[in-house]
């Protein structure tokens, strides 16, 4: 699984998104949520990699997600530059995007790639809840 | 970033990594779009639309990934290389090159001054490197960039301190995968053949070492690297003990130009190859028994001590025919050793060392690795794993003692495969020419006394 990220990840290669895309589209699917969310990146790390690892998963393949959005991020350090302390310690780092309307009642799946510390997908359900979701089921694809 | 980190390169940067890059710095795309087509323009490769794409119509290179990504958002930049050297150094080498050798470092020699591309086919044990100096002292004192690259990373770390030795001032570069050390502009650079795709029209002199060695003979980005990283006007050496069809090719028409060394440096021929099939071999040894013949030599080798190498096609199979050997010869004290043995250079030193009697081992030792003295045993020959290129390169292991120029090279194999007749054809055509020039050996030493 490490060399798997450190080729899809670090060195970029999207093209091996397609050796989870199935898997994690199928499994998105049986959790019949109303709205799909994936925790982003960065900016800077779009203009970098070009891609969010979560969304590649799920973007193009047989079982393809419907109501795929993406939160954003407003910090530009990037989850795993930071120590585990730093990571408890910090902020709300998401802000919603879209309308809250989008989510009120709604049950929300979260994707995210790898779950370490478990504070990111915190803060993001947290702020999902906030705007009124009914529900919030995380889904990593590691820990 | 220092200015003379882009001489000669083709460095892949972000926008951000490329903001304080000095003014000379050329920007070229990375991923040339025309039409439909996409061309890295670091490697030559021509991509997939639909495996090159990435989000929002931007593209990468995933042929080259492993130097860092090309892509649509990123760029290469790249300063001509101004040959600004400051101290030229000079060769402080003291050995003597037998007349053969003597004669070909003078057609390497040649071959730099005339800017040519030259094949230099010599057979293991030749003493290749040695050869280079006189060509590389004069490309060195003339202020020519000179490189030496190679497909294996063992190969470039065996070569850095022997040229290091005989260019004491010489500060020289070595590049390749596993290593840490930062990039220097040297006048001297040692790298792998993969390490070339960061360089652009760099080197007057470039030479490439154990050019039929994979990944090189089957990897078109890295002859697309060869080109690129040489000056259009430089001159291009090739060495190897085993040409390829496609050297030879390009020999014959006249692309290339060639010269031989078909003598080992201690003037003898190359060991010829003995066959025995042996069908059941591997079944023999699942028994935990060692085929008849193999038992007498090995019970023959307990007696006189004389040391030796066995191959085997497949990592799997080591510790079975190790088990094999000691259960019929319990005398005999030897190790196991693949590619990815973490012990591995411990053991081989075990066995430089005399601590052991032989190794068992897959293709690696194949290459770069003298011990001299010892025969060389090869169980299943026939093996598509043994390229005709591996058999006269594992061959080559053997005779490379002035004392006992001669040896042992032994195949087992259930078939007589194209590829060890070969081998056997290869050694055969060199060992004719060796035998032309030890005959003509009296006229060319006084040639070159007058
Ligand atoms: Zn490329």
């Amino acid at each position: 699984m490490h060399n798997y990220f450190q080729q899809y990840k670090f060195r970029g290669d999207y093209r091996v998104r397609a050796v989870f895309s199935t898997l994690m589209q199928t499994t998105v699917n049986q959790l019949a949520g109303d709205v799909v969310l994936t925790i982003p990146v960065t900016a800077s790390t779009m203009v970098t990699r070009g891609f969010n690892q979560v969304t590649g998963w799920l973007t193009d393949g047989l079982n393809q997600v419907d109501g795929l959005a993406t939160l954003v991020q407003e910090k530009g350090v990037a989850q795993s530059q930071k120590a585990r302390q730093d990571r408890m310690a910090t902020p709300q780092p998401f802000k919603l995007v879209m309308g809250t309307e989008r989510l009120r009642q709604q049950r929300v799946i979260l994707v995210d790639d790898i779950y370490t510390t478990g504070r990111t997908m915190r803060h993001a359900a947290d702020l999902i809840i906030e705007n009124g979701a009914k529900s919030v089921t995380g889904l990593t694809l590691a820990r | 970033m220092e200015k003379s980190a882009l001489y000669g390169r083709q460095l892949c940067l972000t926008p951000d990594e490329a903001r304080d890059l000095p003014a000379e710095a050329q920007k070229m795309v990375g991923i040339q779009r025309n039409g439909q087509t996409l061309r890295c323009n670091r490697c030559g490769s021509n991509l997939t639309a639909t495996m090159a794409q990435l989000p929002n119509q931007q593209y990468y290179c995933y042929q080259c990934l492993n130097l860092g990504r090309v892509s649509t958002l990123t760029s290469l930049y790249h300063i001509p290389e101004p040959n600004e050297f400051l101290n030229y150094p000079t060769c402080s080498w003291q050995g003597k090159l037998t007349s053969q050798q003597a004669e070909c470092a003078e057609r390497v020699r040649t071959n730099f001054e005339q800017r040519g591309r030259h094949l230099l086919w010599a057979v293991t044990g030749a003493g290749k490197t040695e050869m280079l100096f006189p060509g590389l002292a004069w490309a060195l004192s003339q202020g020519l960039r000179c490189a030496l690259a190679s497909p294996r990373v063992d190969v470039c770390l065996e070569l850095a301190p022997r040229l290091q030795a005989a260019f004491q001032d010489a500060e020289i570069a070595l590049l390749h995968g596993r290593s840490d050390e930062p990039y220097r502009y040297c006048q001297l650079t040692i790298c792998t053949t993969h390490q070339l795709l960061r360089f652009r029209s760099a080197f007057d002199v470039l030479i490439i070492d154990e050019v039929d060695a994979f990944p090189f003979a089957t990897n078109p980005r890295l002859h697309y690297a060869v080109n690129q990283a040489v000056k259009p006007n430089g001159a291009l050496l090739y060495m190897t003990a085993t040409p390829s069809r496609e050297l030879l090719r390009q020999v014959r028409r006249r692309q290339l130009s060639i010269s031989y060394l078909p003598l080992r440096f201690h003037q003898h021929l190359l060991p010829t190859i003995k066959v025995s099939l042996q069908p059941h071999w591997w079944r023999t040894i699942t028994r935990g028994q060692l085929p008849p013949c193999l038992r007498r030599k090995l019970t023959a080798y307990a007696k006189s001590h004389q040391r030796f190498l066995l191959f085997v096609p497949r990592v799997a199979q080591l510790a079975q025919v190790k088990a094999a050997i000691e259960r019929a010869v319990p005398t005999l004290n030897g190790l196991t050793v693949h590619s990815t043995d973490p012990e591995r250079l411990e053991k081989v030193q075990r066995m430089r060392d005399h601590q052991v009697q032989f190794l068992v081992t897959t293709t690696i030792l194949e290459r770069g690795v003298t011990l001299p003295g010892i025969d060389v045993i090869v169980l299943g020959a026939d093996d598509s794993i043994f390229s005709t290129a591996a058999l006269v390169q594992i061959a080559g292991r053997v005779g490379r003692s002035r004392d006992r120029p001669d040896g042992l090279v032994w195949f087992l194999c259930a078939s007589y495969a194209r590829t060890i007749k070969n081998a056997r054809r290869q050694i055969k055509l060199v060992n004719q020419k060796g035998r032309r020039l030890q005959r003509a050996m009296p006229i060319v030493s006084s040639e070159h006394s007058s």
